[in-house]
């Protein structure tokens, strides 16, 4: 599904986020990405949306290399992600509905199948009562939610998240986490960004580790996961 | 699945979903967020807007006068006694078949007299002559590019030149006057037209630039869900060509009503100089089109911001 082959991200003078990073994330897996704080996490996942991109290597994502990808198909390529952050990023100015509408709205969907979508992606979250609530009167936790129902409405392949529990507490995490766990037993391929120890602690799956933008071995083999990362790391 | 009432009571109505839907209902939102601001700026626009449109209304009431130049600007040519009614009426046929003649036409020498008779006390007088002393004349209307000193001065030299016309009269004074105010006005309008065209743009623009860092967020939002440039940049768009329309509708409004204050003593000054019917209202198509050129002047301020200086829609976190 992501493959990554040497690939090296660099800001301006000597800033080096990524420092040939190689691998490769199978379709169906449910990945940690792990690290810590300006390992590279989060560069990794904006180059995967093509939101940047690499000073050098090669990134294939779901059959498509980026090398070869135009400028004007990337919206396409995005439409087929689900992207979560951790600030949940929801627009302040408009209903639940509206915000979790918007990816329909983009991708040129009919009113009817926006309604039945959204509906259907609200309770998947449990909060089809909130539908017409300002994010600014939900708790941190059903604003992550919302942010969910909204990555997932127009059902993606791949599912891009930045430490969706960065700001809530265990309880809360947990919650996120299982509904996560969720989408990605429907076939949702999920690379999850975290430095959240109790919840790489809680649940034993594949993962991704970066340490000052190079690619580590992973601290704990993957057990449960179904679809373990198959590492082909960095040349060192 | 059944759809909730929570669900259905929390949809805009359908409109509102589709790529062009969704940017006017953003446009309409963002443009009643903040009302005052909003009609603030629509006002200042209207106001700059409603000069050029004002000046331009009157300059075209005064092209529109250039046409009816008949009593205005002619050449009286007259010719030799011995030149017959005829030779006069084929003379002037020639003449106007010149491109740069309008019409002509011929009085001939018992027209003449007739006509000097009746306006003339000295009518009588001319009785005891026993022959009409009077001779035949062609009053030649040039087209209106000629009516300038140097160019009737050429034409009045040519027909000096034709053996039948004896002398060539005509009065530029007050057409030179009245074209020295008017090419006056025409610079001074062209002048404030392109500089309150720019004002205008300048305030668009700055409202557009404005929004496009209020909405920064979502704007960010929009093209990390994978939306096209043009669908971020769409609502913009809008916003730009509903200012410059509605902006347009207000000067348009207040360009009439200046314009009817104005007519008035317009229409005297007219009379001053000859011209009875003054000055025409504005034809309403020429009104109409205000607003239409108002909303493309949004449309360009837009396109302008959003494709120069628009900043970035680069998605960064943490
Ligand atoms: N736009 C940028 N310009 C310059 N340097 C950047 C930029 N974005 C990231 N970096 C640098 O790249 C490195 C990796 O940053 P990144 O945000 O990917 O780390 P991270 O693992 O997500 O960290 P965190 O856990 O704190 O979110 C850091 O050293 C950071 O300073
Ligand atoms: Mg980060």
């Amino acid at each position: 599904m992501i493959q990554f082959d040497a690939v090296s991200l660099h800001f301006g003078a000597g800033q080096t986020a990524l420092d040939d990073v190689s691998f490769e994330i199978e379709a169906g897996s449910f990945t940690f990405l792990v690290g810590h704080s300006g390992a590279g996490k989060s560069s990794l996942l904006q180059l995967i949306a093509r939101l940047a991109r690499p000073s050098s290597g090669s990134i294939t994502v779901g059959g498509i290399d980026y090398a070869t990808l135009r400028t004007r198909h990337e919206p396409a390529l995005r439409r087929q992600m689900g992207v979560i952050f951790q600030d949940n990023q929801l627009l302040g100015d408009r209903n639940v509905f509206d915000n979790v509408a918007l990816p329909l709205i983009i991708g040129g969907f009919r009113y009817k199948d926006v309604l039945t979508r959204v509906a259907a992606a609200l309770e998947r979250v449990d909060l089809a009562p909130f539908a017409n609530a300002y994010p600014a009167t939900l708790s941190g936790g059903q604003q992550q939610r919302v942010g969910i129902a909204r990555a997932l409405v127009a059902r993606p392949r791949l599912l891009l998240a930045d430490e969706p529990t960065g700001n809530l507490d265990a309880g809360m995490s947990q919650e996120i986490m299982e509904l996560l766990l969720q989408f990605h037993r429907s076939g949702v391929t999920v690379l999850l960004a975290t430095h959240d120890v109790s919840l790489l602690q809680a649940y034993d799956l594949a993962r991704l580790e970066l340490s000052a933008g190079r690619c580590v071995s992973p601290a704990v083999a993957p057990q449960r996961a179904r679809h373990p990362l198959r590492g082909r790391h960095a040349h060192q | 699945m059944p759809i909730s009432d929570s669900i259905t009571r929390a949809a805009g109505s359908q409109r509102g979903y589709t790529a062009r839907g969704y940017a006017w209902r953003r446009t309409r939102t963002r443009l009643a967020a903040h009302p005052v601001a909003s009609s603030v700026s629509l006002l200042v626009l209207g106001i700059v807007l409603a000069l050029p449109v004002l000046l331009s209304f009157l300059a075209m009431a005064l092209d529109d006068h250039r046409g009816d130049g008949d009593r205005a600007v002619t050449l009286t040519a007259y010719l030799e006694t011995s030149v017959n009614d005829l030779d006069g009426a084929a003379l002037a046929s020639r003449i106007a078949a010149r491109p740069d003649v309008q019409t002509t036409r011929y009085i001939s020498r018992d027209e003449a007299l007739a006509t000097f008779e009746a306006e003339s006390d000295l009518g009588d007088a001319l009785d005891l002559l026993e022959e009409n002393p009077l001779p035949g004349a062609i009053v030649i209307t040039p087209e209106h590019a000629v009516v300038a000193r140097d160019r009737m001065q050429a034409l009045s030299d040519e027909f000096l030149g034709l053996s039948e016309i004896v002398e060539v009269r005509y009065d530029l004074q007050w057409v030179e006057r009245l074209q020295a105010v008017v090419s006056l006005l025409r610079v001074a309008a062209v002048l404030v037209t392109g500089f309150l065209t720019l004002t205008a743009l300048l305030v668009i623009a700055n409202t557009i630039r404005l929004e496009l860092l209020a909405r920064r967020a979502e704007r960010e939002v929009c093209h990390l869900l994978g939306a096209s440039r043009s669908f971020v940049n769409r609502p913009f768009l809008y916003t730009g060509v509903l200012y410059g329309l509605v902006g347009g509708v207000l000067a348009a409004a207040m360009a009439v009503v200046a314009f009817g204050l104005l007519k008035a003593p317009a229409d005297t000054l007219a009379g001053l100089y000859g011209v009875d019917q003054g000055i025409a209202w504005p034809e309403l198509s020429r009104v109409a089109a205000v607003p239409l050129l108002g909303a493309a002047l949004g449309l360009a301020a837009a396109v302008t911001t959003l494709y120069s200086a628009a900043p970035g829609a680069n998605v960064t976190n943490s």
